[in-house]
Formats: structure tokens, C-alpha cells, sequence
């Protein structure tokens, strides 16, 4: 969903619905006035129920009355408008006022802060609240996150410019983050999250300060698959931290589902009192798999080589090849578009790209076509794998050991990891920013 | 889309059989295939040695700074050309100290500080960055006075020199471009090559120059103060930053064993550099205050600056100032650099330069305060300098050990370095050596406390003691205890492919008899120091 269509949708029937929207800065300290139109205190803050989904219904007022904050029920609003606040019944319950569970404070909890837009996964940061009347009830429509709205808040409040009619962001497409509010119990709901690729949640979790990122984390950690993919995504220095901060059997759990050379770099930033209790909770598998992984340098060819890779022998034919390519499990994704091939004993014979298959005769032998017989060995470092990879334009590239083994193989996508320059994220980062 | 490559994959890789074994796609792609062959020539080895350069000669270089070409310009002022000769026996022990790190760093792709962590746990590896830390900064404060000295002497008040000086050091620390910075580096390397017109206008005499390089001696015979001042140009000269930065440096560059050749040469000639750099200043102000009244006289930098421009003329005096300047922000640069590194290292990545300013509050917050700190401390009025200088040696001669021994002890971890263990002949020269430091530390620790001792007869005592050690150092190490048995079997191939493996930092390995006497001995003296140096605090709070 683009900006445009979103933002269409709020602003059609401009002219009426303006009447009944109103922004939260335009109401915060102002009068509150009784029906007879004296006015009784200043508003204080507006108290939304976030758990029902959908638009949030506006449940009460917090008012400033003789130097106490009272609690005024939502269906006394009587009209809420730019610079004033009217009830509908004289007669104000002047209990002290108390937060209640799944009830958030829009100016203190939602108002200038980060709420990640889960349609385009981003975050942004709530520089004004929209709020409308829908039927009888307000509610919490959007939020407005333009640069002039957060100026807005700095300009006195009779001399604030009107920006109701500002491009909004519609609250069905926002998540605000919760964990911070006393009392309220709330949890970011897994389900909104799903709207985004992995890639998209880690881009927020770096985006977002460490609570927050910890409150994404914290959602989404029911499904350890999705944060073993985030895992994968995020940059080095948040999975470290947010991998710290688990326990022994949750960091295996997710160091399970990794890719395994994704898991063997993070093994190693763990603790070092940590590395080896981890490492035996993993699955037998994953164990082996790491543990050849880790006789070789992390920047080595054999540290950033997947031990999981497509390869036939070399009497295979290309049907077989492909079929190989269908019914693997186990590779990365970006190594199932290379097929390599061994001898018997698996020695390094070749590798061969997908599409080469694909536009070669079924029957043939693939040791019958022009394969790539480049490999490099398990030492090799970054630099010779790149040049390697580079000259030959390779996507995958085969690792062999001293006697010409294939143990594994490095993708493309590996190297470009580690290769960007630092300042590219930077660069990226600053111009995506909130 | 607009055309697409032909596929060249027939002809480039279907037919060609080229396996590694036959060509190393080097680094920065000038490097062929011809490069591992014995039979290179002179000119591809100087294009692989240009393109490796760097570490070695900045650490080097960068270590003449403020505090060097004071006590180098001390030396020449008070002794002549009579030291010249200490600064010839300090290549070999900057090479053996900054191999061994050059090494490290090669063949385990980590920083020091971290290796130390890993191997001799967190306690260490604190110790390390946070002496680092205070010491780093204690180095900035006299790199400014170096800066106000010189400013001085071109009639620009300190309390505005210095304070720029501090500015231009926070802003490009905070603009976050590591890169960048270092390139700066290489400009300053460049200007310190002012030493040597500085050493063709002083006209020194070369007769008692050739008699002070290979003559060991001191004028006027060894006293407790000749002893000082040559214990200051080895503590000058020997710093522990250079071993902290040149490792994180060779990771840095992504330098594997495959180059280390080329790095041990840059290593070479960044110490051959640096002493003909100090060689320079110990003979220009020799020559200048030679047969004057202000001989032995030494007061500070600004005073040499003064003395040589009315001996030799105010362009000499301007060069010096300039040489002083230069020094004192590589100085500056080299450290703040290595004080980045081993945060790095140890407290992983988010807490260094490479981060941007938003990214490490915390870090860059705490940096401005403490440079800024430093620089005030010049400005006050009346500040003890030579309290700062001696805080400064004191803290280095606490720090400089334990970095040394760590790196003897991790070059003799074959988990970490594999076949690249230090060999037998080469144990017992750096343990030589690095008892010849522990002891030099030692002496200055204690006489700074102890004003009144006996140098002299102090530094025979421990001499003893080192003699002793490398004694048992080559005996321990000659009756065998094959480091590694296997990797001696390794072919060139094989051991210039040997990586540290990860499997090696998994855990901490088991405390070996050597390890367990070097830590010891380590924590002895640490311990001493500490005690010493409360004594001294106490003395001070009590005298004041």
C-alpha cells in the first residue's frame, strides 16, 4: 500500500469529516468546560484502548482539576474541538485518577515516540495524533508524522497552524511500541508483524532503540523460525546483543534454525563461558555441521562456506541434476541455483548453473557440459574468494580441502555481506531515517 | 533491460583448468600468480610491499611523537652525541616486539586486547583497555602541551592553540570516517620528515656522531640521572599502544600470512625511521648546544626550539617548533586510533570509531570529555607539567610489560598461531628482551617513587635477574618441547594457508606450567607498581 492510496482514503469528504477530526496537540491544556459552559480544569492527557484492534476507542480524559488528576469516562465528551473540551454532564466522579490495564495515555505513551509502520516497514515517529469521531465514539484515527507537525509542537498553541487536513498515516498500518507503559500488560500482537519480510523486522530492530528492538524481539519469539530468520538479517552487532540477552537454551534454539555459518559467527560473540554450553544444547546435527565450520578462520574461505550445498556425482544426468535442485532441503537459498558435482569419493569435479540445466538436453551427462572447474581452498581468505568469484563471475563458488574434497560452498550473497562499507549503511540509514 | 553480457562462460571457465594451486588472485589485484614463486622480481616485490605498507610505518612513526622529540632533543642537549648509541640496540627490540604482534594479528584476525580476553580471560582483557584508556589520555594531555610549546614559540598564545588543537582532535573523531583519519596520518608521517633538513642545517660533527652510534657510553660517566634519561628514550620509544594498534591495524588491512613477509619488511623500515628521526633531533640539538652554556642544561621543548634558533639560526628553531607540532598531533592521532581499536575489541564493535556519532553516545560522549579534559589540564595555569610526564612513563611502565609478556605468551599458543609459534632461537631473544623491559619499568616505577636510589646498582640487579631468565628461557626452550611437532611438517603451501581456527576461541585452554609462572610474575609486578605508586600518592597528599 503506497502513501497516496492510504492517505486518499482518510481525506475523502474533506470538508465534513474535518468538523469531527481533531489532533491531540491541538487539544492538550486546554479547557475543559462543564454543559452550563464554565470552565471546571485542563485536559491533561487522552486515554485510548489499544488491545480491540481496529481504530482505538478514546475511553477517558485525564483531567487537571484544583490541582488533581481526575478521571473523566468517554461517554461524557461531549465535543472535542481545537482549544476546548466540552462535557456533557455537570456532575465529574472526582476519583483520583489510575492507569488501567490495556489503556495506554496518548500523550505520554504514543506522543513523540517511534511506532513502526507495519504496511511499509519503517519506523516513524509520532509527531501528532489524529483523532475522529466514528458514530457516537472518538477514536484514534492516525498519526501524523511530517516534520511540520513535530515543529507545530514547539509554536504556542493558539498560534499552531491547522494541519488537520495533513496526509496521515492510517493507524491500521501503525503499531505503537508498549512495553514501556506501567500497567498496561500489553504485548505487541506477533500477528501485525507478519506482514513483513524478516528482512523488514530486522531493519526496524536496528532502526529502534534497545527496548524497543528488545519489545519486537520479545513478539516475535514465539516463533523461533521467524527470529532465527530475523537472526540471520540483522546486523552483526544487534544479534549479538539481542543474542546475549537470551538464555543458554533459548540462544541454542535460535542458533539451531540458522544458517550454519550465520550460526558459527555467533557462536563466537557469545561469552566465552557461554560458547561451549550453547554449542552442546544444539541439535546433533547442527552441531557437526558447526563444528566443521569452526576448525577454519571465520574470514576464511572454510568459516563462510555453507556446508550444505546441491551436488550429483558425476555420472548424473542433467534430469538428475535438476532433480536434485527440486528435492533439496537443507541449502540456503541462494545456493540452490548451483549444482556441483564430485566423484565418487567427493573429490571436486565442477559446478554448473541452474539455467545451464535447464537450456541443456535432458539426457545428457552432466560431466558432458561445459562445467566451471573453479574451487578455492578452505584457507583461502575473503580477498582471494571475491577476486575468485569476481573474475569468473561465479554466484557460487566450491571449497574444497587439501586433497581436493568438496566440503562446502561460499554464495555470492555471503561475500556481498561482507564486503559493504560501513558508511553505505550509514548512508542508507540516514536517508530511510524517522 | 537493455542487452545483457555475452556468456563467456565457455571459454573461461569451461576450458581453462586453473586450480588456486597455480594462481593466487592476491590482494589489491596486482599481485599474480608469478608473486609466490621464489623468482620474483625487485619490481613486483616493491608493488606488493607499496601495497601492504602502512601499519608498520605509521606505528613506527607515529611513535615519535610530543613526548619523543622532547626527550630525544633532552638526550642530545645534555649528553651530545654520546646516546646515539641506545637508539641503534632499539631496532632490533622494536622489530622482535612488533613482529610478534604483526604475527598475531596475521594469523588470528583479532586485536590484542581481544586475544588476551579470550585466552587469559575477561580480567585481563579489562586490565589491558582500561590502562590503555587512562594511559591513552594521559598521552594526549602531553601531546597538548607539545602543541602549546609550539605554538608558543611562533607567538600564538597556548590558550588558543591548544584549545583549537582539541577541537580539530573531537571533530574529526566525531565525524565518524576512520578511513579518513588514518589517510590523515600519512600526511603528518610525511611532515616529520622535517627531521632531516633539521639535521643538514645543524652542521653536526661526524666524527662524534660515528663515535656515539657505535661507542656505548654516557658523558660524564653513568650517573643516576644518565641512567633516567636512557631508561626515558627506550620508554619513549617502546610504547605500549604500538603493540595494541599495529595488531588491530593488520587485521584491519586484512594482511594474512601470505603477506607477512611484506608486513615484517614495512615493520623493519618503520623502526629503521623512527630512530633515524630521533637520530636526527639527538644530533641537531647536540651539535647546537655543544661547548654552550645551556649544555646539560635541558629545559623543555620550547627552550631546545629557543636554543636553536640562536645557535643555528630562527629558520632551525622554526623547523624544530614544526617537528614538535607534527609530533605532537600524530602523537594524539596514533593514540586516540588505538584507544578506538581496543574498545572495539573488547567491547565489541558499537563501542569505537567506526560507529557514527548516534550509534555510540556513549562512547563519543565519554571521548569529548576525556580529550577535552586533557587539554584543560595544559591550560591551567601552573599546571606540574613534569608531574604529567612522570604519570605518564609510570603508567606505561605498568602497561608495557603486560602487554609484551601477553604477546610472548599468545605467540607460544599453538591453538592460536599453529606453525606460526615463535621458534626456539627467537623465545629466548624476546624473552631477553622483554626481561630487558620488565626491568627498565621496573626501575622507572621505583624511581619515581624512590627518588634517592642507586640507579645504577638497582639496574645491575635486575639486569641479573633478566640474564638469568633468558638463561632459563633457552634452556626450557632447547631441550626440545616441540611447540607444535605436527605443523613442522607442514609444506610453505600449507603453513602460509594457516588460519587461526574459530574452534580455537571456544574456549579457554588449561593453564600450562609457563603460563601459569608468567602470570604470576606478571601479577607480582603489577601488584609492586600499584603498592609503590600509593606510597608516592601518599607522600604527595602528606608533603602538599
Amino acid at each position: 500500500m503506497s502513501d497516496r492510496v492510504g492517505d486518499g482514503q482518510m481525506q475523502k469528504n474533506e470538508s465534513a469529516e474535518e468538523k469531527r477530526r481533531v489532533t491531540v496537540t491541538q487539544l492538550l491544556r486546554s479547557p475543559v468546560f462543564n454543559p452550563a459552559g464554565e470552565q471546571v480544569g485542563r485536559l491533561e492527557d487522552l486515554i485510548a484502548k489499544l488491545a480491540d484492534g481496529g481504530y482505538p476507542p478514546i475511553k477517558g480524559l485525564k483531567v487537571r482539576i484544583a490541582g488533581r488528576d481526575v478521571f473523566v469516562g468517554g461517554s461524557s465528551i461531549d465535543k472535542l474541538e481545537p482549544g476546548a473540551v466540552r462535557l456533557r454532564t455537570g456532575t465529574l466522579d472526582t476519583a483520583e485518577f489510575q492507569r488501567r490495564p490495556g489503556e495506554v495515555l496518548l500523550a505520554a505513551d504514543v506522543l513523540g515516540r517511534h511506532l513502526m509502520d507495519v504496511a511499509r516497514g519503517r519506523l516513524v515517529q509520532a509527531h501528532d495524533l489524529v483523532l475522529g469521531q466514528v458514530g457516537t465514539e472518538w477514536r484514534l484515527l492516525g498519526v501524523d508524522r511530517s516534520p511540520q507537525a513535530m515543529l507545530r509542537r514547539l509554536v504556542p498553541r493558539r498560534a499552531r497552524p491547522d494541519l488537520r487536513r495533513h496526509v496521515l498515516l492510517d493507524w491500521k498500518d501503525v503499531q505503537p511500541f508498549v512495553a514501556h507503559v506501567p500497567t498496561a500488560k500489553l504485548l505487541v500482537p506477533l500477528q501485525r508483524l507478519r506482514r513483513l519480510h524478516p528482512a523488514q523486522i530486522a531493519d526496524l530492530v536496528e532502526g529502534a532503540s534497545h527496548e524497543e528492538g528488545e519489545e519486537i524481539m520479545d513478539a516475535v519469539e514465539g516463533d523461533v523460525e521467524l527470529t532465527a530468520d530475523i537472526f540471520e538479517e540483522l546486523d552483526e552487532e544487534h544479534r549479538t546483543e539481542f543474542l546475549k540477552s537470551r538464555s543458554d537454551e533459548e540462544a541454542a534454539r535460535v542458533l539451531d534454525r540458522m544458517a550454519p555459518d550465520d550460526a558459527a559467527d555467533l557462536l563466537g560473540e557469545l561469552d566465552q563461558e557461554r560458547r561451549l554450553p550453547v554449542l552442546n544444547m544444539m541439535s546433533n546435527t547442527q552441531q557437526l555441521k558447526l563444528r566443521k565450520l569452526l576448525q577454519y578462520h571465520p574470514t576464511t574461505a572454510g568459516g563462510m562456506m555453507s556446508p550444505d550445498y546441491v551436488w550429483v556425482l558425476r555420472d548424473a544426468t542433467v534430469d538428475e541434476a535438476l532433480e536434485a535442485i527440486r528435492t533439496d532441503d537443507k541449502s540456503p537459498h541462494q545456493l540452490l541455483a548451483t549444482v556441483f558435482i564430485t566423484e565418487a569419493d567427493g573429490r571436486f569435479v565442477g559446478s554448473i548453473a541452474a539455467v545451464d540445466l535447464l537450456r541443456s538436453q535432458h539426457g545428457r551427462k552432466v560431466s558432458e557440459l561445459p562445467l566451471v572447474k573453479m574451487h578455492i581452498g578452505a584457507g583461502a581468505d575473503i580477498v582471494e574468494v571475491t577476486l575468485m568469484m569476481a573474475d569468473y563471475n561465479l554466484t557460487a563458488l566450491g571449497v574444497t580441502d587439501g586433497q581436493g574434497n568438496l566440503i562446502g560452498a561460499i554464495s555470492v550473497d555471503d561475500l556481498i555481506q561482507a564486503l559493504i562499507p560501513d558508511d553505505w549503511r550509514s548512508r542508507v540509514e540516514a536517508s530511510s531515517g524517522v | 533491460m537493455a542487452g545483457r553480457e555475452p556468456i563467456r562462460n565457455d571459454s573461461r571457465s569451461g576450458q581453462i583448468q586453473i586450480s588456486v594451486d597455480e594462481e593466487i588472485r592476491g590482494a589489491f589485484g596486482t599481485i599474480r600468480a608469478e608473486d609466490r614463486t621464489p623468482s620474483k622480481t625487485w619490481r613486483q616485490r616493491l608493488l606488493t610491499l607499496a601495497a601492504i605498507m602502512g601499519p608498520g610505518i605509521i606505528v613506527l612513526v607515529g611513535d615519535n611523537d610530543a613526548g619523543g622529540v622532547a626527550t630525544y632533543a633532552q638526550a642530545g642537549q645534555n649528553a651530545g652525541y654520546s646516546l646515539l648509541w641506545t637508539l641503534i640496540l632499539l631496532v632490533p627490540v622494536l622489530i622482535v616486539n612488533q613482529e610478534m604482534v604483526v604475527r598475531l594479528g596475521a594469523v588470528t584476525g583479532v586485536g590484542l586486547a581481544k586475544l588476551i580476553a579470550e585466552r587469559f580471560g575477561r580480567f585481563w582483557g579489562w586490565y589491558s583497555v582500561a590502562g590503555l584508556f587512562l594511559l591513552n589520555f594521559l598521552v594526549i594531555s602531553t601531546e597538548f602541551i607539545g602543541v602549546g610549546l609550539a605554538a608558543e614559540y611562533f607567538g600564538i598564545s597556548k590558550y588558543l592553540a591548544v584549545p583549537i588543537a582539541t577541537l580539530l582532535l573531537i571533530g574529526i573523531t566525531l565525524s565518524g570516517n576512520f578511513r579518513r583519519w588514518e589517510r590523515a596520518m600519512f600526511v603528518f608521517l610525511f611532515a616529520s620528515l622535517l627531521a632531516l633538513p633539521l639535521l643538514v642545517l645543524s652542521h653536526p660533527d661526524p666524527g662524534a656522531a660515528l663515535r656515539g652510534f657505535v661507542e656505548p657510553g654516557i658523558e660524564g660517566g653513568l650517573t643516576s640521572n644518565g641512567a633516567l634519561l636512557i631508561f626515558a628514550i627506550v620508554g619513549t620509544t617502546v610504547a605500549p599502544w604500538q603493540l595494541y594498534f599495529q595488531q588491530s591495524n593488520v587485521v584491519d588491512k586484512r594482511i594474512t600470512p601470505r603477506w607477512l613477509e611484506y608486513e615484517k619488511a614495512d615493520t623493519v623500515l618503520g623502526a629503521v625511521i623512527v630512530v633515524i628521526g630521533a637520530a636526527a633531533i639527538m644530533m641537531a640539538t647536540a651539535s647546537a648546544f655543544k661547548g654552550t652554556s645551556e649544555f646539560s642544561h635541558f629545559t623543555d621543548a620550547y627552550g631546545v626550539a629557543r636554543g636553536l634558533a640562536s645557535h643555528l639560526g630562527s629558520s632551525v628553531g622554526a623547523i624544530f617548533a614544526l617537528l614538535l607540532f607534527d609530533a605532537s598531533i600524530v602523537g594524539a592521532s596514533a593514540v586516540t586510533l588505538t584507544t578506538s581499536y581496543a574498545f572495539g575489541d573488547v567491547f565489541g564493535s558499537r563501542q569505537s570509531l567506526h560507529r557514527r556519532v548516534g550509534e555510540a553516545k556513549t562512547f563519543y560522549s565519554t571521548y569529548a570529555a576525556m580529550v577535552a579534559l586533557a587539554a584543560s589540564v595544559v591550560l591551567i595555569p601552573g599546571v606540574p607539567v613534569g608531574l604529567l610526564t612522570t604519570a605518564v612513563q609510570v603508567l606505561a611502565g605498568i602497561l608495557l610489560p603486560a602487554a609484551t609478556v601477553f604477546a610472548l605468551l599468545l605467540c607460544n599458543d599453538a591453538a592460536v598461531l599453529g606453525p606460526w609459534v615463535n621458534q626456539p632461537w627467537l623465545n629466548v631473544i624476546a624473552v631477553f628482551i622483554v626481561g630487558v623491559l620488565l626491568a627498565l619499568s621496573t626501575i622507572l616505577v621505583i624511581t619515581t617513587v624512590f627518588t634517592t636510589i642507586d640507579v645504577v646498582r638497582l639496574a645491575l640487579v635486575l639486569g641479573v635477574f633478566v640474564v638469568a631468565g633468558t638463561i632459563a628461557a633457552g634452556v626450557f626452550s632447547l631441550r626440545g618441547l616441540p611447540p607444535a611437532g605436527a605443523y613442522m611438517k607442514m609444506s610453505r603451501e600449507e603453513r602460509q594457508n594457516w588460519r587461526m581456527p574459530a574452534l580455537a576461541l571456544l574456549e579457554r585452554p588449561p593453564w600450562s606450567p609457563v603460563r601459569r609462572v608468567a602470570i604470576v610474575a606478571l601479577s607480582a609486578y603489577l601488584v609492586v607498581a600499584i603498592v609503590m605508586l600509593a606510597v608516592k600518592a601518599v607522600e604527595l597528599a602528606i608533603g602538599s
